[in-house]
């Protein structure tokens, strides 16, 4: 299981909101960098259908 | 002096000469046709990371494995599940007079007599491709490639390699290696063919996967191996295997000193500095039990540390303690070169353990 972080704060990065992805599981942050073995299995996750929770 | 002039056929020359007191020793070439490892020739000419297991950034002993993941030594991924349980460690029992310091040991601690069809158990590395360019695969000059390792385990029988291309929807090269004898390291060599058709993805992904297979599940045995570059099928897995390494709780499987070069020998095992190829393995897992501090951003702070080395990719982030909570994204703003975590106020994060593997 998976949830979506965001900063929205845009305090470090003028008009963009920054976003990782919490694995439950492990307290794991996945960066969004489609090279990264973790994200893709995110992915892939998804592509069977299943919806991550959102940032609190 | 003597000395065998060779002369260009266009211009210059090339000259052999023996010392002036010459001793007795012998160069000797090779008995094929073949070259001697022209390409890297003079160093880092092994294209595996920490081929004689020095570099254990996640501990020296892992217990109770019993599926897919690193563990222990870096570099070496674990592949499959339903293969009994393992304990996995940094062993210092080595081929003697090889140089070496450490070996990677598996030893069954559940047996599994009784595979079922999906059983899997191997130990591969997976490479950059654009670390393997030089390799020209997609063309008619494409270079062969030669494995060797020293092996020993109490297990006799017929074992199982792959090499394995991700690349072009997944292709392979694959056959046997016999350990002959029990409880005696022995050296295993393996040439592959080079892939004449399709090409390796000039990028920061995983493009080739060097596979030691010792337990496979019938799903994985009934093709059959080929030394031509084939698609790839789950049945060409691992046809020729015929020990189940995980039937016994005496098992164990000892490996050190893997290299993977160019060319048709086996040249000796290439010794790099700890530093070189702990750096190397950085690239891919970082570790560190230290703190790292951070100083006030915005309405919370940020910590922020460069890498020692830039990372494979932005690495998948776990640590161990934080003194303030993180906010947002968290380690959102962590790219390859370096790490960054948004906190709430003035802080630290510690036990961190970044991880850009293939």
């Amino acid at each position: 299981m998976y949830r979506i972080l965001t900063d929205s704060t845009r305090e470090v990065i003028p008009d963009q909101d920054v976003q990782c992805i919490l694995r439950i599981e492990d307290n794991a942050f996945i960066p969004i960098d489609e090279a990264n073995k973790d994200y893709q299995a995110y992915l892939a996750w998804l592509e069977e259908g299943n919806t991550p929770e959102e940032a609190d | 002096m003597a000395s065998i002039k060779l002369k260009g056929d266009t211009s210059g020359e090339v000259i052999i000469s023996a010392p002036s007191v010459a001793g007795n020793a012998t160069l000797e070439l090779p008995a094929t046709s073949s070259t001697l490892a022209t390409q890297n020739s003079l160093g880092v000419r092994n294209i595996i990371i920490n081929g004689d297991m020095r570099i254990a950034e996640r501990g020296t002993s892992s217990t109770g494995v019993t599926g897919n993941g690193y563990y222990t030594v870096d570099r070496f991924d674990v592949g499959g599940g339903t293969f009994g349980t393992w304990t996995m460690s940094q062993d210092t029992d080595v081929p003697s007079g090889q140089g070496f310091s450490k070996s990677i040991k598996w030893q069954c601690t559940t047996a599994n007599t009784s595979l079922s069809a999906t059983s899997f158990f191997d130990m591969h590395q997976s490479l950059e491709g654009q670390n393997l360019q030089h390799l020209k695969y997609g063309t008619s000059n494409a270079e062969l490639l030669t494995l060797s390792f020293w092996v020993k385990s109490n297990k006799t029988g017929t074992y199982q390699y792959n090499l394995y291309s991700s690349d072009n929807s997944g292709k392979a090269v694959n056959g046997s290696f016999t350990i002959n004898v029990s409880n005696t390291w022995e050296k295993k060599t393996i040439t592959y063919n080079g892939d004449t058709v399709d090409s390796l993805d000039n990028d920061n992904g995983r493009s080739l996967d060097i596979q030691l297979i010792m337990v496979a599940g019938s799903d994985y045995t009934g093709g059959t191996s080929s030394s031509s570059w084939t698609t790839w099928t789950n049945s060409q897995r691992a046809p020729d295997l015929t020990v189940n390494l995980a039937d016994s709780t005496s098992n164990y499987i000892n490996i050190t000193g893997i290299q993977l070069e160019v060319g048709t020998e086996a040249t000796p095992f290439e010794h790099r500095p700890y530093d070189m190829e702990l750096q190397r393995c950085k690239r891919y897992f970082y570790r560190n039990s230290g703190t790292f501090y951070g100083g006030s951003y915005g309405s919370g702070s940020f910590v922020s540390s460069f890498w020692s080395v830039e990372m494979r990719a932005a690495p998948t982030i776990t640590y161990t303690a934080a003194r303030t909570p993180l906010v947002g994204s968290g380690f959102g703003y962590t790219t390859a070169t370096a790490l960054n975590a948004y906190m709430s106020a003035s802080g630290y994060v510690a036990g961190l353990q970044a991880d850009a593997e293939l």
